[in-house]
């Protein structure tokens, strides 16, 4: 890990300890992952910010899962916020319209940890299109889904979000990767073992 | 964490010494100088000489998170290897940190002059993004930041991707455009 991010390896530690925590305090807990972590973690080598975009869902609380994350942030020097429960109250989310899937990548003891799908995670870098910051991911996530055409990316983006267009900037972002040196599909990053 | 030879190197740099300075005016031989520059761990008392040569000493911040000399030097690491979206997310994470702390702190952050990263555009990216994380909270610029050789003459699209879209003037932070450097306001905005 360098000063300044978490990478890959520190990620699949942090989430390791947080099991472990949650183990021994007898919690039990279903964390969604997306973002930039679930994308270093599950689809394509990448850089990371300290934080990790999750959300909470049943069975356990956020408040206990929080607490948990606390004591990892503790153990490592880590900033006590790494895990980031912001993106639920962003509606970043889509929720109105074809169901995000989830892959489970830990399930054991009542603790459930699961990544959004690649589909759901190319429209929502296309939602949030910041240059620089997703330009690449919307890339990868593009190869990745097999997704070759502008129209086709914005039929997926409006399965997920009805009644919702790309924006412009997000179109121009898509125009432009489509329109230059082909991208091929990214390698997966390895397996994830917590 | 800060590494020590983080802070000594970008003090060195930031009073235009060599190594062979340091070196005489430490009694540290310069070997061990640039041995300590390179990551090699050294005693408290020794980080202190050197800081001590270079006129800087050490403070506690009430803060864990990274400054601006860090980032900049995870930056230049991560350009030596071409790696620009490694490079991206340190500097997203410098922003992270100025928005994560206020007033002294944030400032404390941005206060020792970082090290060149070896691309002129990055360097005034930092300038500019420490000048308008500072800003917004009205502390005072350290001089570093408005150094003429941290602001390009001929402005430049801060594209990390081929397929970044240039930004209109009133998509780029004033601070951004003020250097030179026409970077995206939502490149740094949490979703």
């Amino acid at each position: 890990m360098t000063g300044t991010a978490l990478d890959r390896a520190a990620i699949i530690t942090g989430l390791r300890d947080l099991v472990a925590e949650l183990r021994d305090a007898g919690e039990v807990a279903g964390i969604r992952l997306v973002g930039g972590a679930a994308l270093a973690l599950r689809y394509f080598d990448r850089g990371t910010t300290q934080d990790l975009d999750v959300l909470h869902i049943s069975p356990g609380s956020e408040e206990s899962v929080a607490a948990a994350a606390e004591r990892v942030a503790y153990k490592h020097g880590w900033d006590a916020k790494w895990l980031n429960f912001e993106v639920t109250r962003a509606d970043a989310i889509p929720t109105l319209g074809r169901a995000v899937e989830w892959e489970t990548i830990h399930a054991e003891g009542g603790i459930v940890i699961e990544v959004a799908s690649k589909e759901a995670m190319l429209v929502m870098k296309l939602r949030a299109n910041r240059p620089g910051r997703d330009t690449r991911d919307i890339r990868l996530l593009l190869a990745l889904c097999d997704v070759h055409t502008l129209e086709d990316a914005g039929d997926l983006y409006e399965q997920f979000y009805p009644g919702d267009i790309l924006t412009p900037r997000a179109e121009k972002i898509v125009h432009a990767i489509l329109d230059g040196e082909p991208t091929a599909p990214p390698y997966s990053p390895g397996p994830i073992d917590i | 964490m800060a590494a020590s030879s983080t802070l000594v190197r970008a003090a060195r740099r930031s009073r235009r010494i060599t190594q062979a300075r340091l070196a005489e005016l430490t009694g540290i031989d310069q070997a061990s100088v640039s041995h300590h520059e390179r990551g090699r761990d050294a005693a408290y008392s020794t980080v202190d000489r050197l800081l001590a040569g270079t006129g800087h000493r050490l403070y506690a911040a009430p803060t864990r998170r990274d400054d601006a000399a860090s980032s900049a030097e995870a930056i230049r690491e991560h350009l030596r290897t071409n790696d620009t979206d490694r490079a991206l997310r340190a500097l997203l994470q410098l922003n992270d940190n100025l928005t994560a702390e206020h007033g002294l702190v944030r400032g404390i952050l941005g206060l020792t002059e970082p090290e060149r990263t070896g691309d002129r555009v990055w360097d005034a990216a930092i300038a500019a993004l420490v000048a308008w994380r500072l800003n917004q909270e009205s502390i005072p610029l350290p001089g570093w930041v408005n150094n003429l050789d941290r602001t390009l003459t001929v402005p430049v699209v801060f594209r990390v991707d081929p397929a970044d879209p240039a930004p209109e003037r009133d998509d780029v932070p004033d601070e951004f455009a003020e250097r030179g450097v026409l970077a995206w306001a939502d490149t740094f905005a949490s979703v």
